[in-house]
């Protein structure tokens, strides 16, 4: 029973980019707000702060109406939701509100990005999950591979003060230029540096070192008003590599990568073994899927 | 040969009655104790701790009359061979499954009842449509009683003019006096009853035949003092301490009502081979409910950690006199369905008692369409579970060639 209603921004979609950032933890608030502003303010865009009461199918408010559960059982989000705005203040971009009753987080936001129209989705992903957050961790797989717009699954816990440096790894797809854009608006708002990069094997040929420079030259092209410098480097384990390149850099921005067996399909293992071991905040990101329906009815039962 | 089949076919259906136990074990001993989490009366672990250990206690004892009636009173004229238990199992473990992953309503105790009655049919068993009529009426009375059991406890609660150091005392005589007559398998039972009740005990033993309870003076004496007990030992902790005592009383209530939730689920795991050990094996049946204790402990301390985590908060927003008004009609009920040997889904009891004592605060402020769509998820696992049970058996069957 994934039923949703609007408490907030019934008022339909309004035209321009929007961002939906979903908030559960009050301490991870602050974090995903200043990527999801420097995403909207890059496009004079708008923000839509989304906060899901989640009511597991046990629960003995199962039958209470989303109104009651809302008025009466829902304090906790509220005031994370006006934390979101309180995190705006100041920065120029329009924030509203919305408050969902569901017992699918995932379906929630996920309507929640339809109701708003919206071209990006900001979420939290913690890596040791507590057992408080495992809504959190179960909800970022299922809504990475369904949701209508660009995704950006933002590691939960360390940030950085200043940001002066961005990592944009790349090795193609169609992810790349969501991790791009991102890339380069933070670097814009931030008036930092990006460095792109693409691996290859050291034993790889010339084709695969001519493919890898094509790469990064693309991904370099999304960035515009961003200084940037390019670099192809010779590494076994990519993960790896770029875990240890992420220590100068105060923000790693990964394209989703396909490669893996059908648990890791969805993010990759790539850039979950970069979420794992990466010093600096990592961001997956991962771009719209315009699936078709039995595409959908097929992503249900893997 | 046969014998290495049907050591096979036993430990499938072991490992499948295993499983089942683990799963009830996991997802739906958890919730009497959040309230007592909510209300900060005991920390999150050492409750898991407690339920497993309480839950599996619950379902060694009391668990042997729900397992008797999954297990041979749901169909006429056909035993479950191993087979059809294990098709059984898996066909109950599969809905549970699928509540778990889709987030639908899937109460464990109809789909393991729906199974069985499938698999019964396909052996070539009649319904036993008595039993059906019993078990409908009791699962349609479980919204109407524990709803008015919560109402009527919240309404006391809540009453300006019954000071709270006379009402909670009174609630805990009422359940003190009600544990007498608990009906437990060790606890020796008249001849002819696998459980017996404090309350006979002692009428027994003052001479007599087993009583109707209340009917014999030895019962109501044992009766009266297990609720004056409960009354002297809750008033004095709640005049000390109105909130102090109060907690405590959820702390009880929860261990209680833990203790019977094992009870009531343990048969849905165990009944499938209540045949096989019984009869084919000459096990006596406090060894099947072993294994069933044994799933549910484990489950429980796997599963309740981040079951009671999640549900505590829920209940802290309920408030704590809520808690108590939902949780009595838990114990009264679950109590019922182990006198009556009905299966019952626990869940469906909380839920009709949070909602019972939300209409003593005024408004019920449920929504129509969610009752209705629980309600449509309940029937169609009912319905579908049987044909499924029918179906796996079935193939099971035919595929491996033995009955």
């Amino acid at each position: 029973m994934s039923d949703v209603r609007h408490v907030a921004g019934d008022d339909g979609p309004e035209p321009g980019y929007a961002v939906v950032v979903a908030v559960a933890n009050p301490d991870s608030v602050e974090q995903l707000m200043r990527t999801a502003i420097d995403l909207a303010s890059d496009r004079d865009g708008r923000i839509r702060a989304v906060s899901v009461v989640h009511k597991p199918v046990t629960s003995p408010f199962l039958l209470f109406s989303d109104e009651r559960i809302k008025r009466e059982f829902a304090t906790d989000r509220t005031a994370v939701l006006d934390r979101a705005v309180a995190a705006a203040e100041g920065a120029g971009v329009p924030v509203d509100r919305s408050l969902l009753v569901g017992s699918d987080v995932a379906g929630a936001v996920r309507s929640a990005i339809e109701a708003a129209d919206a071209d990006a989705a900001v979420i939290g992903w913690r890596e040791r999950s507590r057992p408080a957050d495992v809504v959190l961790g179960t909800t970022v797989d299922p809504l990475l591979r369904r949701a209508p717009c660009d995704v950006f699954v933002e590691r939960i816990g360390r940030t950085a003060d200043g940001l002066d440096a961005v990592l944009l790894p790349t090795d193609g797809g169609p992810h790349v230029a969501p991790a791009a854009d991102l890339a380069g608006a933070v670097a814009r708002a931030n008036a930092a540096r990006v460095t792109v990069v693409s691996y290859v094997s050291p034993a790889a040929g010339a084709d695969a070192r001519d493919r890898a420079a094509d790469l990064v030259a693309a991904a370099a092209g999304r960035l515009s008003g961003v200084t940037a410098e390019t670099d192809v480097r010779e590494a076994d384990a990519v993960g790896e590599a770029i875990a240890s390149a992420a220590d100068d850099h105060d923000l790693v921005v990964l394209g989703a990568t396909r490669e893996g067996g059908l648990r890791t399909r969805v993010v990759g293992s790539v850039a979950r073994t970069v979420g794992r071991r990466a010093a600096p905040p990592v961001v997956i990101a991962r771009r719209g899927s315009d699936a078709s329906l039995v595409d959908r009815a097929l992503d249900r039962l893997r | 040969m046969a014998t290495h089949a049907f050591a096979a076919l036993v430990g499938a259906a072991l490992l499948a009655s295993l499983s089942m136990a683990w799963a009830l074990g996991a997802n739906s001993n958890s919730p009497p104790f959040a309230p007592a989490i909510g209300a900060n009366a005991i920390s999150t672990m050492r409750a898991a701790f407690l339920v497993g250990v309480l839950a599996t206690a619950g379902a060694v004892t009391q668990g042997g009359s729900i397992s008797a009636t999954v297990g041979s009173r749901l169909i006429e004229g056909a035993t479950i061979t191993p087979l059809a238990a294990t098709a059984g199992l898996v066909t109950a473990a599969a809905y549970m499954g699928l509540g778990v992953y889709s987030g639908y309503p899937i109460p464990a105790a109809f789909a393991t009842t729906g199974a069985m009655i499938g698999v019964g049919i396909a052996l070539g068993g009649d319904p036993a449509w008595a039993v059906y009529r019993r078990i409908g009426a009791f699962w349609l009375a479980v919204p109407v009683v524990s709803g008015g059991i919560a109402y009527l406890t919240a309404t006391l609660l809540r009453r300006d003019d019954v000071p709270e150091t006379v009402g909670v005392p009174l609630l805990a005589a009422f359940v003190g006096g009600l544990l007498a007559h608990v009906r437990l398998g060790v606890v020796p039972a008249p001849p002819g009853r696998d459980q017996g009740t404090v309350a006979g005990l002692a009428a027994r033993a003052v001479g007599g035949p087993d009583p109707l309870p209340g009917v014999d003076p030895a019962a109501v004496g044992v009766t009266l003092a297990f609720a004056a007990v409960a009354f002297v030992a809750v008033r004095r902790r709640t005049r000390r301490s109105v909130k102090g005592g109060i907690r405590s009383f959820l702390l009880v209530l929860g261990g209680v009502v833990a203790f019977s939730s094992g009870g009531t689920q343990v048969g849905l795991a165990t009944g499938p081979l209540e045949h096989l050990f019984r009869v084919r094996l000459g096990l006596p049946g406090i060894a099947l409910l072993a294994v069933g204790g044994t799933g549910i402990l484990a489950g429980a301390w796997m599963g309740a950690p981040r079951l009671l985590q999640a549900t505590s908060r829920e209940y802290a927003q309920l408030g704590v006199r809520r808690s108590i008004a939902a949780l009595v009609p838990g114990f009264v009920i679950a109590q019922a369905a182990v006198a009556l040997g009905v299966p019952v889904s626990f869940n469906n009891i909380v839920l009709s008692g949070v909602i019972g004592s939300g209409l003593a605060a005024g408004t019920a402020g449920v929504s129509r369409r969610k009752i209705a769509t629980t309600v449509v998820f309940w029937l169609l696992t009912l319905g579908s579970s049987v044909l499924v049970g029918y179906g796996l058996y079935r193939g099971l069957s035919g595929l491996l060639g033995i009955r």
